[in-house]
């Protein structure tokens, strides 16, 4: 696997995020990336240097899962689709901040991709195991780990606000 | 993706050299069982116990694995850390899977019951 190019960074993800749920809690991690599978690796590892020293480690990993889960998505369906247009070639970009309530994470992550859908919000369907289906469990596994979870659509953006319960 | 694959009494058993099965090898992961699959037979217990994470790229890759063994050939898991334990218990995977505890995995080993 090749190293991903460095971030330029996007000037449409600066400036103060509204709905920001890390807002005035203990700051642990920021970064700002485009969203692939390598990279995705990379900045789990970071999260995981971050969190593991702070709190439990079964709430750390179930926050490493809920990360992955969502960092996956983004790469996968989340392109960047102007209106009326096609699928930019580029991937999303995406902001993340971590903060800590005590010792339960509150994760804070914006995307330029396209808009979630809002059955993977609110309800999110997983697929029946007989089936043997081998995609479609990320949304339900979000929704079983996390605290929570709100999302709203800023412009050309998404913010996803969650929390793991401690 | 690094795999070690053995024969047995009880079969083909290979082990996942990996800490990580997720959306970043779920591709080499099944291309590399495929062909360690092809070089033994009987059925295959694949150990897990090095895998500290998995996501649902990585469930995803070992359910395609799961429906493209041969009819012949029974797939058996072994050795979920609690991670792993945790995905296949909140999408209900484990239901179509045969997880086999420490105990039995042991007993196994030992070909007691081939």
């Amino acid at each position: 696997m090749t190293p991903a190019p460095p971030d330029p960074p996007p000037p449409e993800d600066r400036g103060p995020l509204p709905g920001d749920c890390t807002a005035g809690f203990a700051p642990v991690y920021a970064r700002i990336f485009r969203a692939d599978p390598v990279r995705t690796r990379r900045i789990l590892d970071e999260v995981r240097q971050r969190l593991g020293p702070r709190i439990d480690g079964d709430a750390a990993a179930r926050t490493e899962l809920v990360l992955a889960e969502i960092l996956n998505n983004i790469a996968l369906h989340g392109r960047p689709l102007p209106p009326g247009g096609y699928p930019q070639a580029q991937a999303a970009v995406i902001h993340l901040r971590i903060a800590l309530d005590g010792v339960a994470p509150l994760c804070m992550l914006s995307d330029t991709g396209r808009p979630i859908p809002a059955h993977c919000i609110h309800d999110p369907q997983a697929p029946a195991p007989a089936l043997l289906p081998e995609n479609g469990f990320g949304w339900s596994l979000i929704r079983a780990l996390t605290g929570r979870l709100h999302y709203m659509r800023d412009g050309q953006r998404n913010l996803l606000c969650f929390s793991i319960p401690a | 993706m690094q795999l070690s694959a053995s024969d047995g009494p009880a079969g083909q058993r290979i082990t996942i050299c990996e800490a990580r099965l997720d959306a970043a090898v779920a591709t080499a992961f099944k291309d590399s069982m495929r062909t360690a699959m092809a070089q033994g037979s009987g059925a295959v217990t694949l150990d897990l116990s090095q895998v500290l994470f998995m996501d649902s790229s990585g469930l995803g890759a070992l359910i395609a694995v799961l429906k493209t063994m041969p009819p012949d050939r029974a797939l058996r898991l072994c050795g979920l850390t609690p991670n792993v334990q945790r995905v296949f218990r909140l999408t209900r995977m484990d239901s179509v899977f045969t997880i086999l505890d420490a105990g039995a995995d042991a007993t196994e080993s030992r070909g007691l019951h081939p």
